[in-house]
């Protein structure tokens, strides 16, 4: 019965669950202290010592409000079909709350809240919501489980009062029937249920086909959140629609550098990892890349690939060892590449204009999504013409906004800078001369200064600024809005450059400022996400130049303070692992865990886990120094380990065993441990008289029988049965007379027990 | 034994949640959703596995309801074994399946048929534990008399999550008896309707557990200290024991005069009802008359008379007078089991006891037939009823309506003038017929 009557509280908790998981996916903190608290109070005011229940009719006039408000939330923002149904889910929930509590209330309120928890995974895929759904997972299976005895045991009673003639009260009431153990039986039921759920949900997950059907209910249900968008990284920039800058401490990836001598490196200064190098501009805010000319096609098999010649023992490069935790097209780089390794059969795409690498084909064999690129730190310009052996600038897009172009010059002029290179003259080719790269770098600066000043402000908030269509974005930044963030920034600098004939372009990848001094690696967050400017100052050499103010972008970019920084680093862990394997979860990951699965053998997996083994032991060998002596102690333990376990499932049989043969399941507490101690002599002998072709029936009494063995006429029968006698007096003096057998009681039995098997010629 | 599953709309609601969920999380290549839907789909796997699991280690048995009567719930038990070594089985529930036997030469009818709300009756067992039994209790709500027959058992249950239900019908052919109504009657019916000379307690001549001497015999061990007789055992210098006699309570014979077939009796309908609604009005008369006749046994047997009975009309031998609990049971059973369906029989000279010291009432289902009864017996007709009755015993379906009809005129006539109205009314009948009866 008490587990029958937890269900009502255990019902309201997952009720309640559901709505904290919903606000939690809707990141909303009003709805949650406004529904919470109703929620809350709904259970003192029904089951409190008032039990007040709404009435049907006003709920059901409560329900029709909230419906006929539905009906005008999606008049007038059709779009939001999924945040009315949450919502609309949420009111039906708390009315409900509110009235009374039949198994069919129950029933309504448990589908209710799965509602919820299907609206809120439409909503939201952060960590923290599938913190809540497992939660709510788990109690959900409890609560449903029980929610079955709890209807059947309602509706029992209630047809047996009803079907009851009204003068007749002597039948008895409907009970719920028992076997011993129930509570016990339920729980452990529930958790072989959870387990075997878990996996069998776990395989549909992974070999349910991705990619098919998609967008067939885009008016209903969103399209996830890309791991892409997830990582706050585009290979593009659209400046009329929104922003990709976000706060969020999500890792995304963490970055090692090492020298030539492998050894581990930091960098002085923060970490500047190009992703795409954007070189075409469409006048409307929008960046891209792309010049199918400068590329060229990369086949890498399991080995280095070496884009140039270059030394590996040279001080200057660096090796990159890049472990992203998200599916990316590209192949970021702090450093001017010189040699990608894979670790896998690959075919990728190298841009030799802008040294960017995009994945074309990700082979199957491989440890992960992690690549190595070495980079050289000071690339030498023999380095850079081999990398990039055709002058190809890949600017395209015309800088024709007289808006901009008169800034410009007047930022020169201002600056005491000509508004043109030297020696050039209007209309020709630029000059491939060392005036012109100083001057480039000159003007670039005199830009980047300006973009400093105060007069421009850093902000992620543009909720407030309307775009004009009509009107270049970056011009309307430089001249009127003069806020926004990295990208409206980079944007500015480089068309500044570009409208003096400055070869230019913005670099999407990410800032990396921390960095993890324990596995001595750079982390890159979400919010690291970073968009910067290179421009030409070398006949294959590009100048980085970060317009974005360096203070500003510090604050952003700063690790936490180191009390909060150890929690919230284990989050950003779980973050990054739920990012990876969850959400990231696509075809690709899909069909590289088959072929994972599928291509070893069962004899190569037993061979793998063996020699998995074998280096643990080794490693365990190797950490303590035992040297060769060390397998012979491992062995001993090993042995000593197994021989215990064996020990313990004999005693557990045997306890078992005594347990179940002497009915001692309803004893409780150390009782029952006493007697399980001491009346294992009674098991001994009834197992005796079993070997000895005399089984004692389970009807009868242990001294009944004594008598009928003694008149069996078996030779030593009534010596057996003498014995038995004793035994049996012994048993009962313990078992039912709640006396402890003393310490000579108990070497007495033991003697009698080898008397017994004596008298029955069997071997003790 | 038969095992099924069976498809019920909780499941259907829920398959279409799983495929919702499952286009959902297709057109949103949404994880968590998948996963919902992964989690979704194990469950109603796992809900038809462990149901099937479940239920192939159980089996059930009727334990013997021994006899029912209208107007008392009759309890079924029935024992539920859980052979499964590791697998406790959960939310079981019992119910009988419908039987359709009517049967022209017995009172067998299927359960469902005597018994009110049928379809909501039912056991329901929480727990079982691996390798236990447990007993569940169905109450059923009889509402005629008869054979009650029982055949199919079916155990179902749609624990874990209430999306399968897996059932296990067993047959077992089993019968019990619905005896007729009994109705508390007026205290003084007995006491009118028997001659004056069957009244009060007599003694035989038997030895017995009675208060009159009987006689001396010499004492036993285990005879009562109160029963020896002090001066006779002193005079004999061994121990006496006084006998005592045997009592003789009064004694009443009632015989059921169903000799008229159903169709032929006159129980004053309507002239233009139709023929079924006649026939269900004599129907009625006669099971009144056997609730009239068994309430009379009953209330004579709690009086501490003697009693016996006899059926005309069939081919049942007249019961013996006796006085037990067991005796009145074999009565209700024998009443239980009257078939009205089947032929009727002219009544066998003799088979009223002209000779039997014993009070005479015969109960007749429509009008008095005097015809082979003794001049002292006392006629009773089924009509008469709800004058003899105070009210039925246990319960009674009926609506407010019917209560206001069938209870008790407000004029309380003694039961003397009731029996002289039975009487004149007994006159009457013979005048107008031809035949000629006994005087009362």
């Amino acid at each position: 019965m008490r587990l029958l009557r937890s269900f009502p509280i255990l019902c309201f908790t997952l009720v309640l669950l559901s709505i904290v998981g919903l606000c939690i996916a809707q990141n909303s903190v009003g709805m949650l202290l406004m529904a919470g608290a109703l929620a809350a109070i709904s259970w003192y005011v029904t089951e409190g010592p008032r039990g007040r229940s709404l009435p049907r009719w006003v709920s059901n006039v409560l329900v029709i409000a909230v419906s006929l408000n539905v009906v005008v939330e999606l008049m007038q923002d059709h779009h939001d079909v999924l945040g009315v149904l949450s919502r609309f889910a949420l009111w039906l929930t708390l009315i409900k709350l509110y009235e009374r509590r039949s198994p069919r209330d129950h029933a309504h309120l448990l589908a209710l809240s799965l509602l919820l928890m299907l609206t809120g995974a439409l909503s939201s895929a952060d960590l923290l919501f599938g913190i809540v759904l497992l939660a709510y997972a788990i109690l959900g299976l409890y609560v449903l489980l029980l929610f079955q005895l709890y209807a059947s045991y309602e509706n029992a009673r209630e047809e047996r009062s009803r079907n009851m003639p009204a003068e007749y009260r002597l039948a008895p009431p409907a009970k719920p029937i028992l076997g011993p153990q129930a509570g016990t039986h339920f729980r452990a039921l529930t958790g072989a249920v959870a387990v075997s759920g878990m996996m069998l949900s776990v395989i549909i997950f992974a070999v349910f086909p991705r990619g098919i059907g998609e967008g067939m209910l885009k008016e209903v249900v969103p399209r996830k959140e890309s791991m892409q968008q997830r990582a706050a990284f585009s290979p593009e920039i659209n400046l009329m629609h929104g922003s990709r800058i976000t706060e969020s401490r999500r890792a995304v990836m963490s970055v090692q550098l090492l020298d030539h001598l492998d050894r581990p490196m930091r960098m002085a200064n923060p970490l500047l990892l190009r992703g795409a190098a954007l070189n075409h501009y469409d006048g409307r805010g929008r960046w891209r890349a792309g010049q199918n000319e400068t590329r060229s096609l990369i086949t890498l098999a399991d080995k280095l690939l070496p884009l140039v010649e270059f030394d590996y023992a040279s001080p200057t490069v660096i090796r990159q060892v890049f472990d992203p935790l998200f599916d990316s097209s590209v192949l970021f780089s702090a450093f001017t590449p010189i040699a990608v390794e894979t670790g896998r059969d690959s075919e990728l795409l190298l841009d030799r204009a802008t040294h960017t690498i995009t994945r074309v084909k990700w082979g199957g064999s491989g440890r992960g999504r992690a690549y190595t690129i070495y980079g050289e730190q000071e690339p030498s310009d023999d380095v850079l013409d081999m990398l990039a052996p055709t002058e190809a600038l890949g600017i395209r897009g015309s800088p024709g906004n007289a808006a901009i172009l008169n800034l410009a010059r007047e930022l020169l002029t201002n600056a005491g800078q000509p508004i043109s290179p030297p020696g050039a003259r209007r209309g020709s080719a630029l000059h491939d001369d060392e005036a012109v790269w100083a001057w480039n770098a000159t003007a670039a600066r005199v830009f980047m200064n300006y973009l400093h000043s105060p007069a421009f402000r850093y902000t992620t908030d543009l909720s407030d600024v309307t775009l004009n269509p009509d009107r270049d974005p970056v011009e309307a930044f430089l001249l009127d809005i003069k806020r926004g963030h990295c990208e409206y920034f980079a944007s500015a600098m480089a068309l500044l450059c570009r409208h003096v004939r400055i070869p230019a372009r913005v670099v999407t990848g990410y800032v990396a400022y921390e960095y993890d001094d324990v596995a001595q690696h750079y982390i890159v967050l979400e919010s690291n996400a970073h968009a910067w400017v290179e421009v030409r100052t070398g006949r294959n050499r590009w100048t980085t130049f970060d317009p974005t103010p360096e203070n500003i972008l510090r604050d952003i970019h700063q690790p936490q303070a180191p009390s909060t920084a150890r929690l919230r680093w284990l989050y950003d862990r779980f973050d990054g692992a739920w990012s990876r394997t969850i959400v990231g979860f696509d075809d690709a990951a899909q069909r590289q865990l088959a072929q994972r699965t599928w291509e070893s053998t069962m004899t190569e997996r037993v061979q793998g886990t063996i020699a998995a083994i074998a280096d643990w032991i080794d490693r365990i060998n190797h950490a303590f120094f035992f040297g060769p002596r060390g397998y012979v102690y491992m062995a001993i333990v090993g042995a000593l380990l197994i021989v215990c376990v064996v020990i313990f499932i004999k005693i557990l049989k045997r306890t078992r065993l005594i347990r179940s043969k002497l009915r001692l399941e309803r004893v409780r507490g150390s009782d029952q441990q006493r007697l399980i101690r001491q009346l294992g002599f009674y098991l001994d002998m009834l197992t005796l008289l079993d070997r000895a072709k005399l089984p004692k029936p389970a009807w009868q009494p242990p001294i009944n029988f004594a008598a009928q063995v003694a008149s069996s006429g078996r030779p030593g029968a009534s010596r057996a049965a003498q014995l038995m006698r004793e035994l049996s007096s012994l048993f009962y003096e313990a078992r039912y007379g709640g006396r402890p057998l003393t310490a000579e009681q108990v070497a007495e039995s033991r003697t009698l027990l080898a008397q017994l098997a004596e008298s029955l010629n069997l071997k003790p | 034994m038969q095992r099924r599953y069976h498809l019920h709309i909780p499941a259907i609601v829920y398959g279409i949640m799983v495929i919702l969920v499952a286009l959902a999380a297709m057109s949103g290549q949404n994880n968590l959703l998948f996963w919902i839907f992964g989690v979704m789909f194990a469950g109603l796997i796992l809900s038809g596995m462990l149901s099937g699991m479940m239920m192939l280690g159980l089996t059930v048995r009727r334990l013997d309801p021994q006899h029912g009567a209208v107007g008392e719930p009759l309890l079924v038990q029935y024992e539920v074994r859980n052979t499964n070594r590791f697998l406790p089985a959960f939310n079981i529930h019992i119910e009988e399946r419908r039987v359709a036997v009517k049967d022209g030469d017995s009172a067998a009818r299927g359960w469902s048929d005597l018994m009110a709300s049928p379809d909501a009756a039912g056991a329901w067992v929480m727990h079982i534990a691996p390798r236990d039994s447990a007993h569940g209790e169905a109450a059923y709500w009889p509402i005629a008399r008869g054979e009650a027959r029982f055949d199919r058992i079916r155990i179902w249950t749609t624990f874990p999550f209430g999306l399968i239900k897996k059932s296990i019908t067993i047959s077992q052919p089993q019968h019990t008896l619905i005896f007729p109504r009994l109705y508390e009657l007026r205290p003084d019916v007995l006491r009118a309707a028997s001659p004056p000379a069957a009244l009060g307690h007599k003694t035989t001549s038997r030895p017995g557990v009675g208060d009159d001497y009987y006689g001396l015999r010499e004492h036993r061990s285990g005879d009562s200290v109160r029963n020896i007789a002090w001066k006779r055992s002193a005079m004999l210098d061994q121990l006496v024991a006084v006998e005592r006699s045997m009592p003789s309570p009064p004694r009443l014979r009632v015989i059921l005069n169903l000799t008229t077939p159903t169709a032929q009796l006159r129980v004053g309908t309507p002239k233009a009802a139709t023929k079924n609604a006649q026939l269900a009005a004599a129907r009625e008369a006669e099971e009144q008359a056997i609730s009239l006749a068994a309430s009379l046994l009953h209330a004579a047997h709690h009086a501490g008379y003697e009693i016996g009975m006899t059926v005309l009309g069939f081919d049942m031998p007249a019961i013996a007078m006796r006085r037990s609990h067991w005796h009145l049971r074999r009565i209700l059973s024998a009443l239980a089991g009257i078939n009205l369906d089947a032929t009727r029989r002219p009544p066998i000279a003799g088979s009223v006891a002209d000779a039997e010291r014993a009070a005479l009432i015969i109960v007749h289902p429509d009008r008095v037939d005097p015809s082979a009864s003794r001049p002292d017996a006392v006629h009773f007709t089924s009509a008469q009823l709800s004058t003899l009755a105070v009210k039925p015993l246990g319960w009674s379906i009926t609506t407010p309506q019917q209560d206001s009809q069938e209870a008790p005129p407000t004029e309380h006539r003694s039961l003397r003038a009731v029996a002289q109205s039975a009487l004149r009314s007994r006159h009457a009948e013979s005048a107008r017929s031809t035949t000629r009866g006994g005087a009362a």
